[in-house]
Formats: C-alpha cells, structure tokens, sequence
C-alpha cells in the first residue's frame, strides 16, 4: 500500500508551555526544537553546538565526514576517533539485541532503493533507477570488526554504514545530559520525531506529544524518558513506478511490507525508543508487541486498515 | 567545535577530555560540554542482561517489573511532535 503523506508539526501548532522557550534548528536532516525554561535559552546554542558535531561525523551524505571515510574503507582496518568507536560498538549491541532487525550496516539496500543523498533532494527529484542485478546484502554487522585495543574497525568488504535514526536518537540522549549537567530540570530535545525530556514541563504533570497520522494525531503523556515513532508516513519517494519508503527490511534487503504504518515506543533513552520502535515496526502487530511487552516498554501501533492498538504497559 | 554528551539512563559515562566552548547571548563563552564517549549500560542494549529475541519475536526474557510505564493517553494541546523521520 502507498504510504500517505503527513507534513510534520508545525511549530506554530505545538504548546509551548508558560515560562518555557521553544528554539528549532535544521539538524540531521530534520528540524530540532528544544524546549527549556526560558532563563536557560541560551544553553539552546550548546544543543545546536553538538548536533552539528554528531552531523559532521555520523552523515552519510559527505564524503569527507568519518563515517563516510569509514564506508570507503570496508575490507579494510580503519582507525577512528574515540567517539565513533563507541558509536559503533553501540550500533552493534542494538543489532544484537534485535537479532539484527536493527541492521546498521543497511547503506547499499538504501542507495539501491534510491536513497543516496539527502532526502529533501531525493523528494524534489526522481529516485535513480535500482540495479538490475545482485541486490545489496543486508547484515553486514555480523562480520564488522571492532577492535578495541587498536580503536580500529573493520568494516566487511562491500558493506557500508548508515545509523540514521539510531544516530539521532544518540543525539537527542547526549543533547539531554548536557542539559541535564547544566541542573536544567525541565527540558526537550525533539529530532524529528525522535524525542526526550528531562523531568517535568513547566505548569504539568506530563509531556503531550502528538503522533501523527494521516487520519489525525494520537496524542499521548510522557512523564519520563524518550519517545520515538517509526513510520511510513512521511519518508517515502517513487521509484521506477514504485513506491519506497526508508524502513528497509533486512530479512528482504526491501522496504518493509506489511500492515503496519507506523510504530512509537517509549523508553528510557531516545535511542532504545528508535531502535525498539523499527524492531517493532518490522516485527509486525503480534510479534512485535511480544517485543515490546517482554521489554516493559509501552507502543502504539497505527495500522493501514486506521486501527490502532497499544502494546506493552502503560499507565491508565 | 566538538561537544559530545551522553544520557544513557543508568549508563556510566566515558569522559574522553575534550571540552568546547560556545558562545552567549552577552557574547562570554562558556563550557559547551566535556566530550563523552557515548555508552551503554551493562545488559544487553535494552537494559536487560542476556535478553534476546528471535526474528520470530517469541524468546526473550520477562521483562522488569516495578517501572512505573511513562506513557498514557494524552489530551490536551500537544508540546511535541512525534511522526517518524
């Protein structure tokens, strides 16, 4: 089924809650806003500060960037930066903890799909055409080698590197302890999509975040933690006649089929919440609500038939 | 300017040692951030040591109890948005 078109949330249509500021800037290639106490605007240029510096390392659209350098390396040892390293290692436990479901090392299914550069420019223009033959192996991350002593990674011949959402996620987490180290009691970081708090808004008891969907948001109260959405909604282009969207499947090296639109998860960290809420996504409504449950981390599935239903706890 | 931090729930953090500067609205600078290697805490990457799945999402552990779930039903004007990107 295509996916429908939703337009992200205006700023101008969100509550900024009374004593807060809100301040948003393109990052990642999306728009972050963060929401701190008004007296606190200008920790907002350390946030801004740190999401160019995870861009820089971590986009897959510069050549120039570590990871990129990192990508044309594969098949051979590379040495990389502390911060990369441990990036990494952690890109790996999250596909290990997802049975590779979370796969990092997706870069040629994506390119093949036609996602090779920044999705505002594959939106305005025609996706290139798919290979005509031998399509991009998936899981790659089981044959990444990270070596700690050397602080070197070896990246398996033909295989490339994208942390996408994962990336973000790590963002919005590191954003929220700078805040955090700075004794901001109440703050938002929100990437995308991908987002987190720190404490209490300002005058309420809880977060509202609106999940959108084409037939109109859900919105739900977060008092804690991250919340993250996977979904179809929105990134999603044409291609030789078909329509793709990024949620590659690596059981398929595809985009991922089925009856679920899109899936968000609340977890401790924005990272857990991203790589939760794409396990899920691909597990499909059953299996991925065992997931979720089995984790004690609450989601909300949005289905093609306009169903929805939550899985794991929530609270009343 | 590199400024790196980490907020990984029960996580320690990697201090690394380096610090960025940023500036103010009343033009001083002040520290950005240390630079922290991100990580994890023990457990697998949810937290849960030796948890695991299969594709077929029927293994894995039960899951912790005594967290208090931080998600419910909304109403209300929205604070923020969460779509997918």
């Amino acid at each position: 089924m295509p996916a429908a078109d939703v337009a992200a949330t205006p700023d101008a249509a969100l509550v900024t809650p009374p004593g807060m500021l809100r301040q948003t800037f393109p990052a990642m290639g999306t728009a972050v806003s963060v929401l701190v106490p008004a007296e606190h605007g200008d920790d907002v240029a350390s946030v801004e500060a740190l999401f160019a510096s995870w861009e820089a390392t971590l986009t897959r659209f510069d050549p120039a960037s570590e990871l990129s350098r990192l990508n044309a390396a594969a098949g051979r040892p590379m040495a990389v930066s502390p911060f990369l390293f441990e990036v990494l290692a952690i890109a790996r436990r999250a596909a290990e903890a997802t049975d590779g479901l979370f796969d990092p090392t997706l870069l040629g299914p994506l390119e093949a799909i036609g996602y090779d550069r920044d999705f505002a420019d594959l939106a305005a223009g025609a996706a290139p055409t798919p290979p005509d033959h031998g399509w991009p192996a998936s899981g790659g991350w089981r044959s990444m080698r990270l070596d700690r002593d050397g602080r070197s990674v070896t990246l398996p011949a033909g295989s490339g590197l994208d942390l996408g959402g994962l990336a973000k996620g790590m963002a919005v987490d590191a954003a929220l302890g700078l805040l955090s180290g700075r004794k901001i009691r109440s703050a938002a970081v929100d990437a995308g999509g991908d987002l987190g708090v720190v404490g209490r808004p300002l005058g309420a008891e809880a977060w509202q975040i609106a999940v959108e969907a084409p037939d109109g948001e859900r919105v739900v109260s977060l008092t804690s933690g991250a919340l993250a959405t996977s979904s179809v909604w929105r990134r999603h282009w044409r291609q030789a006649g078909v329509t793709r969207h990024h949620l590659i499947d690596p059981r398929t090296g595809l985009p991922a089929e089925g009856p679920v639109r899109s899936v968000s998860v609340a977890a401790p960290t924005c990272a857990q919440a991203e790589v939760a809420a794409k396990a899920a996504f691909l597990l499909g409504p059953d299996a991925g609500s065992r997931f979720l449950g089995q984790r004690a981390l609450p989601g909300l599935f949005l289905l093609s038939d306009g169903s929805e239903y939550r899985a794991g706890p929530w609270t009343a | 300017m590199v400024g790196f931090g980490a907020f990984f729930g029960l996580a320690t953090v990697n201090v690394v040692g380096v610090t960025a500067r940023t500036g103010t609205t009343d033009g001083s600078a002040r520290p950005a951030a240390a630079s922290p290697a991100p990580t994890l805490a023990t457990g697998d990457f949810f937290g849960q040591p030796g948890a695991a799945i299969t594709t077929g999402g029927t293994s894995g552990q039960v899951a912790p109890v005594n967290v208090v779930p931080p998600l419910s039903g909304g109403s209300g004007g929205a604070m923020l948005s969460s779509g997918g990107s």
